[in-house]
């Protein structure tokens, strides 16, 4: 290991590196639980792109055999259905550990300066997050894939002027179908992975250059614990037991596969797309869907601006963490009556 | 500690990259999925020409033969797998790739091929003609 | 490439022919549960080490 790192040595300039690694530091304060959860979904997005790399070897996406390369890689590919079922609950758990990335970065205030640009890209970060999950829940072409991606791609059009063109875009055609399929693939595994990495390699870059942003209440940090190998190990931990974690909800409960999807039957009743995406649901079903797109597009673009609107967060006014609270209890709320009201059908 | 962690990661990667490589190389194809195959029907085929089809994962031909018999054949060259085109009048298979020639009972007329194109075993019931593996009886 | 591609144009019929059994709860437990424990073991092993190292600063 010494000689190959003084091959690179006597080649570049590796002070930078050796700096930051002797130097970074992590502080240490009742809250400093928080800070595992960047790394958590670093390490989550790792695993869903080698799980969907290896389910891409064998995956087909048209119509004709899409369901079936599904159904052939969980019943026939040796693990297949292990590499599946980690994708699958894999996703899950990467939406579940960026919004609670997120929230706990919202109520530390971890967007003040000079973190906005960071802040603005984990929103972005959470919304290809969201669409990795939307464009990907087609692909095994069941009933209630077809008809979840069905409704996704509609409610566009009840944007006025522009919203029938950005259905048409969505759908690859005038329903969905084949085309709709091919497209949802592509933007699964080339672009959307593409911009994400992308951003997150910045994302991830900006937080080595400015470090882990301590909460107001903390006064004072109970000192700094060394990023290497102390946090990093520790780090590492986490990651092994959500990992154990992941694997006993693979073995337990694998990935269903329902049968492919008859696109000329009505739609199945008491249809709900997943839980991450039940609040805007119950949204669009409570207040007019014009009305409802308004809303949800105003509080996205509200939340993104949140290190800008927050004038002054050091004084420690409520007005925010009460905003905050808001969000996270109407989310909680509509999701819950969503599953409730869809459940009584 | 250092050894028990690094053991413990040696044996951690081993148990996940087995799955993974397991997972790669692709399962073998179930024979009886494939054990009796309809090719055409009885008068589809004047005598003396060919049919094309897919057979076991591969391409083979269905044969009439001048005399009104039929053989089917695997259309697959035994040298580098290429597939084989059937030449008249020369009643030939041909290969593009490396040149080797096959009589119209599969055996090797010119090489490079090393060994005679597989047989199956045709069996006609009804209007229809069905092909067989050789070790398949119908 | 795939199997299921064998037989031109019945998809269909390749499709009801597959198995789409995966290995029963008992197969899928006696390969995931050592796995499993082996990974809370190596967590608690990095947790003790890293107050080991955290100690030694």
């Amino acid at each position: 290991m010494g000689r190959i790192i003084r091959f690179f040595d006597e080649r570049f300039d590796l002070s930078l590196i050796r700096n930051w690694i002797q130097h970074k530091s992590v502080p240490q304060h009742k809250h400093s639980f928080w800070y595992y959860f960047g790394g958590l979904a670093l390490f989550l997005l790792m695993v869903q792109i080698i799980t969907g790399i290896l389910l891409a070897f064998y995956y087909s996406p048209n119509p004709a055999n899409a369901n079936e390369s599904v159904r052939y890689i969980m019943g026939r590919v040796h693990y297949g259905w292990l590499i599946r079922s980690i994708h699958f609950w894999g996703a899950n758990f990467l939406i579940a550990v960026v919004l609670v990335h997120m929230f706990s970065a919202f109520f530390m205030k971890a967007y003040r300066k000079p973190r906005e640009l960071m802040w603005i890209l984990g929103v972005v970060i959470l919304g290809l997050v969201l669409t990795f999950s939307f464009t990907g829940y087609l692909l095994p072409w069941t009933t209630l894939s077809y008809f979840a991606t069905k409704v996704g791609v509609n409610t566009p059009m009840v944007i006025p002027i522009i919203g029938d063109f950005i259905s048409k875009i969505m759908q690859g055609g005038e329903d969905v179908g084949a085309a709709t399929l091919t497209r949802m693939f592509t933007l699964h595994t080339v672009i959307l992975p593409l911009i994400t990495l992308a951003l997150v390699s910045v994302h991830v870059l900006l937080s080595q250059v400015f470090g882990s942003s301590v909460p107001i209440s903390v006064k004072h940090a109970d000192g700094e614990t060394r990023f290497f190998p102390t946090f990093l190990m520790r780090d590492a931990a986490v990651w092994s037991g959500t990992f154990a974690v992941l694997l006993a909800f693979a073995t337990i409960l694998p990935a269903n596969l329902e049968g492919k999807v008859n696109p000329i039957m009505p739609a199945p009743a008491g249809i709900k797309p997943e839980w991450y995406f039940l609040f805007i649901f119950q949204t669009l079903k409570t207040i007019p869907e014009i009305a409802a797109v308004g809303v949800i597009t105003m509080g996205g673009v509200v939340w993104l601006m949140v290190p800008f609107l927050d004038r002054k967060p050091s004084e420690g006014k409520p007005f925010f963490t009460l905003f905050g609270i808001g969000v996270v209890a109407y989310t909680l709320a509509m999701t819950v009556i969503a599953y409730v009201t869809t459940a009584q059908h | 500690m250092n050894r028990i962690l690094a053991g413990g990661a040696a044996i951690f990667s081993a148990y996940v990259i087995y799955p993974v490589v397991r997972f790669l190389i692709p399962p073998p194809v179930p024979l009886d999925a494939q054990l009796k195959v309809q090719v055409a029907t009885i008068d589809e085929l004047k005598p003396n020409s060919a049919k094309s089809f897919r057979f076991l994962d591969k391409a083979a031909v269905l044969i009439r033969l001048p005399d009104g018999d039929y053989e089917a054949l695997s259309a697959k060259c035994t040298h580098l797998g290429c597939t084989v085109a059937f030449q008249q009048p020369e009643d030939i298979f041909y290969c593009n790739c490396h040149g080797s020639e096959f009589n119209i009972d599969g055996k090797v007329l010119k090489g490079p091929a090393p060994l005679p194109l597989s047989q199956y075993v045709v069996s006609i019931s009804g209007n229809d003609i069905y092909v067989t593996a050789q070790n398949q009886q119908a | 490439m795939a199997a299921f591609l064998l037989l031109e144009g019945s998809f269909g019929q390749v499709a009801d022919t597959l198995s789409t059994t995966i290995p029963s709860f008992t197969d899928r437990l006696n390969f995931a549960l050592p796995l499993i424990v082996l990974l809370l073991i190596l967590m608690l092993f990095l947790m003790l080490k890293s107050y080991e190292s955290e100690r030694s600063q």
